[in-house]
């Protein structure tokens, strides 16, 4: 007990009389009490690893779902993709190209079987093409010039 | 700087110095039984503290005062406190020849009085106090306890008194 506290000597002798009167020994389980307080320090420390279990989980979710692309930042690449213009073999030619196709096949039959006199005569008219030249014709050249 | 934790030691070291006293305190607010949980609850709530507090003693007497007031509360029986105190009461302290006082005078005295000034009084001198320390475990001004405790030293003499007096006459 402390003595500061400005009490009279009465007040104080009084004081002395009550402190001398000691509570009753201990009620209260001891064992009990031990008991429980080591249940709340290993639920503490349970809580403890709980939440830095937690914690973890969460950053490896974060860490999941805002993961960079392990290819780095995306790059375009431009290629040139060629198409043939002719259509392929499958396809069905128009009624134009067919025509000429088979008439190709059977010119070049016909030149097989029976030699270069089975070609088409040239679509070039033969009035369009000059005489050949006689020695008549010749002569009057040279003398003119 | 590293925390230290309550070992099972310090803890046994603290039930032994003030379990008595913090169950005296206890029981100036409620029953006995509920005295003797409300000590417990304390125990346990110390060693859940991630560090010893500065003032284990303190401490103690602190959190018993809260969690008494808690269950009061709860429980709504404060108007009813000071006859259900005095019907349910176990004896407060042993009863010894050489007291000055006797014990059993003394638990009805101090059961008299006033909350307020009854838990000073046990504070000073069962939980071996200083004004100042009770009026920190109290939440009260060291004026306020002072006087308190002054009022309450006057009303336990003028009782012990007409007490000593009528077992004269």
């Amino acid at each position: 007990m402390q003595n500061d506290d400005k009490l009279t000597p009465m007040e104080r002798e009084l004081e002395l009389a009550l402190g001398g009167l000691k509570p009753p020994g201990v009620s209260v389980n001891r064992d009990r009490v031990m008991f429980r307080a080591g249940q709340a320090s290993m639920r503490r420390r349970n809580h403890l690893w709980q939440g830095v279990s937690a914690m973890l989980v969460v950053l490896l979710l974060t860490s999941i779902v805002s993961r960079p692309d392990p290819a780095g930042p995306e790059q375009r690449v431009e290629t040139v993709a060629y198409e043939p213009s002719v259509s392929s073999p499958g396809e069905p030619l128009d009624r134009q190209q067919a025509e000429a196709f088979r008439q190709y096949v059977r010119t070049r039959q016909a030149v097989l079987d029976r030699g270069i006199e089975a070609l088409p005569a040239s679509p070039v008219s033969h009035s369009s093409i000059a005489p050949p030249l006689s020695r008549d014709d010749l002569d009057a050249w040279f003398s003119s010039t | 700087m590293a925390m230290r934790s309550i070992d099972s030691e310090q803890l046994s070291e603290w039930f032994d110095a003030y379990s008595d006293r913090l169950t005296l305190y206890a029981r100036t607010w409620l029953g006995d039984d509920a005295a003797q949980d409300v000590v417990q609850v304390a125990f346990t709530r110390l060693i859940s503290l991630a560090a010893p507090p500065t003032d284990a003693r303190s401490w103690l007497f602190r959190t018993v005062r809260n969690e008494a007031i808690t269950r009061l509360r709860r429980r709504a029986r404060h108007r009813r406190h000071g006859k259900r105190l005095s019907a349910e009461q176990t004896a407060w302290f042993d009863s010894r020849s050489d007291d000055l006082i006797d014990a059993q005078m003394a638990q009805e005295v101090l059961m008299a009085l006033e909350q307020p000034q009854r838990e000073v009084v046990v504070l000073r001198i069962w939980g071996q106090m200083s004004l100042k320390e009770v009026a920190e475990v109290v939440g009260a001004s060291l004026t306020t306890v002072h006087s308190r405790y002054k009022a309450a030293l006057a009303a336990i003499r003028k009782r012990m008194e007409r007490s000593c007096r009528t077992t004269t006459n």
